[in-house]
């Protein structure tokens, strides 16, 4: 074998194209984690701050100065059709309502969010910085010790400590996933079954809450009608491969589930197609979404989705500066503050026309026909019973009767199941 | 487990398997002609992007895979003759094709779709019905080169020629045979088989295009590649067990689910079968010998 060639041009090239090849993958390399794992990553194409300043209505709150509030997206900005335009639909509420000055800003990769958020908040110009999403966690621990007098809000997660300038606003999944409970094991009876599933991503707390919420609803039906209704739950193990969500939703399928919880990001995107692929066989199954309404992907099948409304938590955080009444800390947020909710079809039409206005809508429909699709399909196979029910449970949740738990540790998760399903109701509460 | 509940099982595992019987049987005829690709991830990745985009413009699936096919095929050649005739090294070409295909991918998304997760659903090719379970049509076509890949290596002259370069480099050269092109040649042909594995999970399986959708299953596929002994055969084999033991892991959840603690452990069985048997039958296998090193002339 011959010596290795001294270095030559073609190496110092392809060095050079390896080094940029990898410079430009680092920036790409986000920590998908938790949530809609769709929306966390890098935008290539869009500067830095896509600025937009709306004039307010003349404000009645306050006859002084006007409040101003700055509105951070996550990567990737607006146009997810979840996180970051419900955050938008927020924020443009509390303008038109509150008359209220607000500028949008998204970060254009993760490396620079924390020297952003660091330059925003010494300019001192807005009485409220609002940041979307989990990845702002740690850039915000950084930044808010350093400017005291700067007001933040933290969306969809939580600081590790408390600071008196950053509010938290965290959601109470169990809340909304128990309706949704209610509402699968009516459609399964409905459709000649009485099992109920669930493709979740992966192991951890904020999927507890999710579990533990809807086997409640599944149970709490079968207490109220008689109706016996088991959960086939699933954890993937991901947010990210919709081809496990598919497999997953399958197996859910053979095992008898009539109704499939999409609780896992992307990965729940291949249990559409799963649940799709059934009835061309000619098995009827019907899926719901999840945190966006997510009916317009495929009206035919996906019948309702539980919401987060990250639009709620936007416009509370903004009401509570301009009312004076801004509170450092952790708020959590259920159906009692609007913060979780099921789809109204005006949220599904809502949807549908943000789909087919940046073209994602699939061809054949539009956002008034994805209504019409959708409310024949929800008259078909969910009872009126089921509505009374839903309505009952909700009822008890907002004026307080009924409280989750929101377990610690796994073993108390695991006990909180086992005796859930028992048909115990009272272990997934707290007593009182 | 009875067995009606396996026979629907062993239908459901034939989407996954599909995707990585193809994509092994790729590697290894590139790794027989001496030239390793650990970029296959990106290489699925990359075409499904094709598949899907070319879809999305066009309205035909089928187009999407012939476009995924081509990309696959181009970006086979190209590491092919990055590697046979620019003596570059493979390993770190794969790892920047893959971290490449991550950040390409985001961008088209942002610029076909508006954001840069998902695309919208595309229309896709049907899974047959048997005895009202799905059975996806694309196994047979793993089968098929599997077989076909196999009588190649074993059988014909060009399979000797393709085993010669990466066995001794020196002697295929001096019985005649070009031996950068056949690296290259071939390499993207199993760029071609690439490129249908990428196509199949988006046009074939799930029916739109996802930023992470290959989720590993290259790499899954060059554990194959070992376990199999660099045999098509074998490789069809261990693939299709390895796409079976994921559609298992998830089926038992579904059918015990009421201990929640017990998933993540179900959840690692396929990749405990695939340590397992690379424990049992990698031992036995052996590389081709010129693997993954440039072949210089004198």
């Amino acid at each position: 074998m011959s010596a290795r060639p001294s270095l030559t041009t073609v190496h110092v090239l392809a060095i050079l194209i390896i080094g940029l090849v990898v410079g430009y993958a680092l920036g790409a390399i986000t920590s998908p984690f938790g949530r809609e794992a769709g929306t966390v990553t890098i935008t290539v194409t869009k500067t830095v701050t896509e600025t937009k300043t709306v004039a307010g209505q003349p404000s009645e709150v306050k006859p002084g100065k006007k409040v101003r509030v700055l509105v951070l997206f996550d990567v990737g900005g607006r146009g997810d059709l979840s996180f970051n335009d419900m955050a938008w639909l927020g924020a443009e509420r509390a303008r038109k309502e509150l008359g209220v000055e607000v500028k949008f800003a998204t970060p254009r990769s993760t490396a620079e969010m924390a020297s952003l958020l660091d330059r925003l908040s010494s300019e001192g110009k807005y009485d409220l910085i609002v940041l979307v999403g989990f990845l702002w966690t740690a850039p915000l621990e950084e930044v808010a010790p350093k400017h005291p007098e700067q007001k933040y809000a933290l969306i969809d997660a939580a600081t590790s400590k408390v600071y008196p300038n950053v509010a938290c606003y965290v959601f109470r999944e169990q809340e909304v996933a128990a309706l949704i409970g209610i509402l699968a094991a009516d459609i399964a009876h409905n459709l000649g079954g009485d099992k109920i599933g669930a493709v979740a991503g992966m192991d951890i707390p904020p999927l507890w809450r999710f579990h533990i919420g809807y086997l409640f609803g599944a149970k709490y039906y079968e207490k109220v009608t008689g109706r016996k209704t088991d959960l086939l739950w699933i954890y993937t193990g991901t947010f990210t491969d919709p081809a496990k969500g598919k497999e997953a939703a399958e197996a859910l399928i053979r095992q008898g589930a009539k109704v499939l919880y999409g609780l896992a990001g992307a990965t729940h995107l291949g249990m559409f197609e799963a649940v799709r692929e059934a009835w061309q066989r000619g098995v009827k199954v019907l899926a719901i979404g999840q945190d966006a309404s997510q009916e317009w992907i495929d009206p035919y099948h996906i019948i309702i989705s539980g919401l987060k409304r990250v639009d709620n938590a936007v416009y509370t955080a903004i009401k509570e500066v301009v009312e004076g009444t801004f509170k450092g800390g952790i708020h959590s947020l259920g159906l009692k503050e609007g913060g979780l909710d099921l789809a109204s079809l005006d949220m599904v039409k809502w949807f549908a026309e943000q789909a087919a206005s940046v073209g994602r809508l699939p061809k054949d429909l539009t956002p008034e026909k994805v209504v019409e699709i959708v409310k024949e399909l929800r008259e078909k196979y969910i009872s009126e019973e089921a509505w009374k029910i839903v309505e009952e449970l909700k009822q008890k949740i907002v004026n307080g009767e009924i409280k989750f738990k929101n377990p610690a540790t796994h073993d108390e998760y695991e006990e909180i199941i086992e005796q859930l399903e028992k048909g115990n109701l009272e272990a997934a509460l707290i007593a009182g | 487990m009875n067995i009606e509940l396996l026979i629907p099982v062993l239908l459901a595992a034939t989407g996954p398997s599909a995707v990585l019987v193809l994509a092994a049987v790729g590697e290894i005829l590139t790794e027989k002609s001496g030239v390793v690709n650990i970029g296959i991830e990106g290489m699925m990745l990359i075409s499904g992007l094709a598949a899907a985009v070319t879809t999305h413009y066009t309205g035909s699936p089928w187009l999407g895979v012939l476009a995924a096919m081509c990309v696959g095929c181009i970006l086979g050649l190209i590491h092919g003759a990055a590697s046979a005739k620019l003596k570059a090294n493979q390993i770190v070409l794969g790892i920047g094709l893959n971290m490449f295909a991550v950040g390409l991918a985001v961008a088209v998304l942002i610029a076909v779709w508006g954001n840069p997760g998902h695309s919208s659903p595309l229309p896709r090719i049907p899974a047959l019905n048997v005895g009202g379970y799905s059975f996806n049509p694309f196994f047979l076509l793993a089968v098929g080169a599997s077989i076909a890949a196999h009588y190649i290596l074993t059988r014909t002259g060009l399979g000797l020629t393709i085993a010669s370069c990466g066995e001794n480099p020196r002697s295929a050269e001096a019985m005649g045979v070009r031996v950068e092109l056949v690296q290259t040649l071939v390499t993207g042909l199993a760029g071609l088989l690439h490129g249908l594995a990428g196509a199949i999970l988006v046009l074939g399986y799930v029916g739109s295009f996802t930023r992470d959708i290959t989720a590993g299953r290259g790499f899954v596929a060059l554990a194959i590649v070992v376990v199999s002994n660099w045999n098509p055969l074998a490789a069809l084999v261990a693939g299709y067990l390895f796409g079976t033991a994921e559609v298992l892991a998830l089926t038992l959840q579904a059918a015990y689910s009421t201990t929640p603690g017990i998933s993540e452990l179900l959840n690692t069985i396929p990749y405990i079968a695939a340590i397992a048997a690379v424990a049992l039958y990698g031992v036995k296998a052996r590389a081709p010998s010129w693997l993954g090193k440039p072949y210089i002339k004198e």
